[in-house]
């Protein structure tokens, strides 16, 4: 490339960037991701940013209502249960994609397909195809989704994994046809994307009415990519930025200090535990497969300060993969109270009183991931933090070589214990403790839609689990928001923070 | 002479493919690709189809290969996160760096050669100490915590400039002295030791002797010959700050490359980290060989060798 081609193609970089005005009186709201949106197609993604994008821009047929944890009618107008595993969708009338053309069961029966095509390589399609059979439209309004057996989640997987797309969207089958230039259906659409710069969204005024996502108060909304908390900060004290969110927790403390910015903390449905080898997977005789180990391991660990020092604002401890509220934990189990002396003598009785070493897989939230290896220390076990790439984590996982690793799983913001099941289903290499019993009941949880049985099945899944401390549960994320004072925001219960709510005061 | 500069083209090229296979072979033996682009909440089976689909099921001997032949014929493959071909990506991203780095380069030149002059003039005199002191500290000072403070100060405090950003000249004005300032005690110190040497030669001796203007003996002969090593170091700074300046241009929230290349390492885009590796490698090069030709250039002593 020659110099003056550079310059010029420098020159046209410079005019074509986002402009980003955050103001009231421009009515446009600048948020700051601390991560670059890399697609504008929220079936390729699955980071919280393009979540967050994918929720303005993209409907699905059903959207839970938080407050009552049902599945209400979006795109759809209702749906009816026609057996355990068939589904009919009635869509509401005058529904638009944001080209203004109209929104119809041919688009929704496109959309099931092509997610559920293992060759649009689509990163929510290995969520449906194990359960999705079929869609078929029966008549102009109504979509008729089936699946091969019976299965609890399919409202919840066509809620969060099936995006509406204009039939033909992808061509003659190009994943990445939707990537830059984007046609949906939700309460924003996109003015421009440059890929590194950032995604500037303007309200889609023919979004329909009476539906459970508001319609957009704020006319233009600007996803800006800044990866430094400093010049976040800077930003929100210049005006230049009135909405962040995943800030850390210090930051989020000062920030909410200061006059012009207000400091909300909210719930993530993301949780922190330890997986330990009980099945001996890595170590056939290793101390872990012993159930006493693992139950001081439990009683080793002081999750309260752990979560008052270093998780702050509203991270919660856990004794389960459970975050509150979510279907499926509402069960008393064994708790393990920080006992280190309860902790000494299980050890002792376990045949280890001068405790042992093993190798703790970790790959975020070092301080963390310390101070539990800090609390085993303290009992006589000495844990070999091995700090590494998730990427690392999982291939050595796939390899069957850790005694313990780390894990923090964010249920795709879904309040149910299903959304988990890959930890405690047969022949998920994330699932170390093998538990016949364990596997059957998570198994039979998820072939069943009476959710009374599903309710007990993982009742005593969790029951035993907890028992048998397959598991060193921790706690709870907490998610820190920071937002201009002259913006009205509520943390969401879910941990998915919708900007269409978002409104000037 | 031209033999000498293919000679150099010719290792350089050798040099950056040897980095580019480095590159290759620790992302690949280092971490599984395949699970670091499904990203943190994919299913097994997910990773898996992503395994199939990018090829990572293959030997690495045949990937190598693979990609060794298409960068030959110049094709450096498509990134997994942008879905682009990442020559593309470079060129997106360069003009800002690029920018960046020419505008780093204008205020090191334009702070640190004058600098380096005035404190020649009289050695240990309060302007010398003054320029000393100044390049101790300029050397001191972390390049993010100097960016933090000049957005506190000039973005915050008195809004003169933005805070962060790349769509406007008025948004590389700090990182540009940010960056610039960072090597402004090297060119400092070398000008202002070159200088003093030169200053008290026999030659320059003769010249005021021979009646010329302080400001003649000055620019035209002196200088020219104190600015030999400067122009070496200068083609090295340019080449860093080409290479992407992954501090400033995070603190700034700058889109260039600096910041693709500390994406692409962390989200395991294997083509474009190795097609950043190579171009880094090449500015390099070409910037040597461009530093020796200007040497050259400005010594003719250097041409007859």
């Amino acid at each position: 490339m020659s110099v003056k081609s550079m310059l010029l193609a420098s020159a046209l970089a410079l005019s074509t960037a986002l402009p980003s005005f955050a103001d009231k009186a421009n009515d446009t709201l600048v948020v700051a991701f601390n991560k670059e949106v890399q697609t504008l197609d929220g079936l390729y993604s699955t980071s919280r940013e393009n979540l967050i994008l994918s929720y303005l821009t993209s409907d699905q047929l059903v959207e839970l209502n938080l407050d009552t944890g049902e599945y209400e009618g979006a795109l759809a107008e209702n749906y009816t249960w026609v057996d355990d595993r068939t589904i009919d969708f009635t869509l509401r009338e005058g529904l638009t994609f944001h080209d203004g053309s109209p929104v119809t069961v041919e688009d929704i029966v496109y959309s099931f397909d092509w997610i559920a095509d293992a060759d649009s390589k689509t990163k929510r399609g290995a969520f449906i195809r194990g359960w999705f059979e079929s869609a078929v439209a029966i008549d102009e309004r109504t979509v008729r989704v089936t699946a091969k057996q019976p299965y609890p989640l399919m409202l919840r997987d066509i809620a969060v994994f099936v995006l509406t797309r204009k039939a033909g969207s992808y061509g003659d089958g190009n994943p990445d046809a939707l990537t830059q230039k984007f046609v949906g259906t939700g309460p924003y659409k996109i003015s421009e994307f440059a890929m590194g710069a950032g995604v500037q969204l303007e309200r889609y005024d023919g979004y329909y009415a009476g539906g459970p996502k508001a319609a957009g108060s704020i006319e233009k909304i600007v996803l800006r990519p800044i990866p430094d908390w400093g010049t976040v900060t800077a930003e929100l004290l210049s005006g230049g930025v009135n909405w962040s969110f995943n800030v850390p927790d210090d930051t989020a403390k000062d920030l909410g200090g200061l006059p012009m910015v207000d400091h909300v903390s909210g719930v993530s449905t993301r949780v922190a535990f330890l997986v330990l080898d009980a099945a001996g997977v890595s170590d056939a005789e290793g101390p872990i497969t012993n159930k006493l180990v693992r139950q001081a391991l439990n009683h080793a660990v002081n999750r309260e300060e752990i979560v008052e020092f270093l998780v702050g604002g509203s991270g919660r401890v856990v004794h389960s993969t459970c975050n509150a509220g979510m279907f499926g934990c509402d069960v008393e189990i064994t708790e393990y109270d920080y006992d280190p002396e309860k902790a000494k003598a299980l050890l002792a009785e376990a045949g280890y009183p001068d405790g042992f070493e093993f190798d703790l897989t970790a790959y975020r939230e070092r301080p963390i991931m310390e101070a539990v290896a800090a609390d085993l220390a303290e009992v006589g076990v000495t844990a070999n933090v091995n700090f590494v790439k998730l990427s690392a984590l999982s291939k050595s996982r796939a390899e069957g070589q850790l005694e313990a690793f780390q894990n923090a799983w964010g249920f795709y913001a879904t309040p149910d214990l299903g959304a988990i099941s890959n930890y405690y289903v047969e022949g998920s290499n994330r699932n170390l403790h093998h538990d016949a019993e364990v596997q059957e009941w998570f198994k039979a949880a998820l072939e069943t839609v009476d959710q009374e049985e599903r309710a007990e099945l993982y009742a005593k899944a969790l029951k035993k689990v907890a028992d048998e401390a397959y598991l060193l549960p921790i706690f709870q994320y907490s998610q820190n928001y920071v937002k201009s004072v002259d913006v009205n925001f509520e943390a969401p219960a879910d941990g998915l923070p919708r900007l269409n709510e978002l409104s000037w005061k | 002479m031209l033999r000498f500069i293919l000679k150099r083209l010719a290792l350089g090229l050798s040099v950056a493919l040897t980095v580019s296979l480095a590159t290759f072979l620790l992302l690949n033996l280092a971490a599984d690709p395949a699970a670091m682009v499904a990203g943190e909440d994919a299913t097994q089976e997910a990773i898996e189809q992503i395994r199939v689909q990018y090829g990572f099921d293959r030997p690495l001997y045949v990937r190598f290969f693979e990609w060794f032949g298409s960068i030959l014929v110049g094709d450096f493959g498509d990134s997994y996160y942008w879905k682009k071909p990442v020559f593309e990506l470079l060129i997106e991203r360069a003009p800002v760096t690029i920018a960046l780095a020419l505008g780093a380069l204008s205020v090191t030149i334009l702070v640190g050669l004058p600098l380096g002059v005035l404190a020649a003039l009289k050695p240990n005199g309060w302007l010398d100490r003054f320029a000393l002191s100044f390049g101790t500290a300029a050397q001191a000072v972390p390049n993010f915590w100097l960016g933090l403070i000049l957005i506190i100060l000039l973005g915050v405090m008195f809004p003169i400039f933005p805070v962060s950003g790349d769509s406007t000249w008025k948004h590389f004005v700090l990182p540009c002295f940010v960056l610039g300032t960072s090597a402004v005690p090297q060119v400092l110190r070398l000008t202002r030791t070159g200088m003093i040497e030169v200053l008290g030669s026999d030659y320059i001796r003769t010249a005021r002797a021979k009646g010329f203007r302080p400001s003649q003996i000055l620019f035209r002969h002196a200088l020219r010959n104190a600015l030999l090593p400067v122009v070496s170091v200068l083609a090295i700074q340019l080449g860093y700050k080409l290479g992407g300046s992954v501090i400033t241009e995070t603190v700034f929230a700058l889109n260039g490359l600096g910041r693709l290349a500390y994406e692409s390492i962390l989200g395991a885009d294997i083509p474009t980290v190795q097609m950043l590796v190579f171009f880094f490698a090449l500015v390099f090069i070409v910037l040597t060989v461009l530093g020796d030709i200007l040497n050259a250039w400005l010594d003719p002593r250097m041409r007859v060798e």
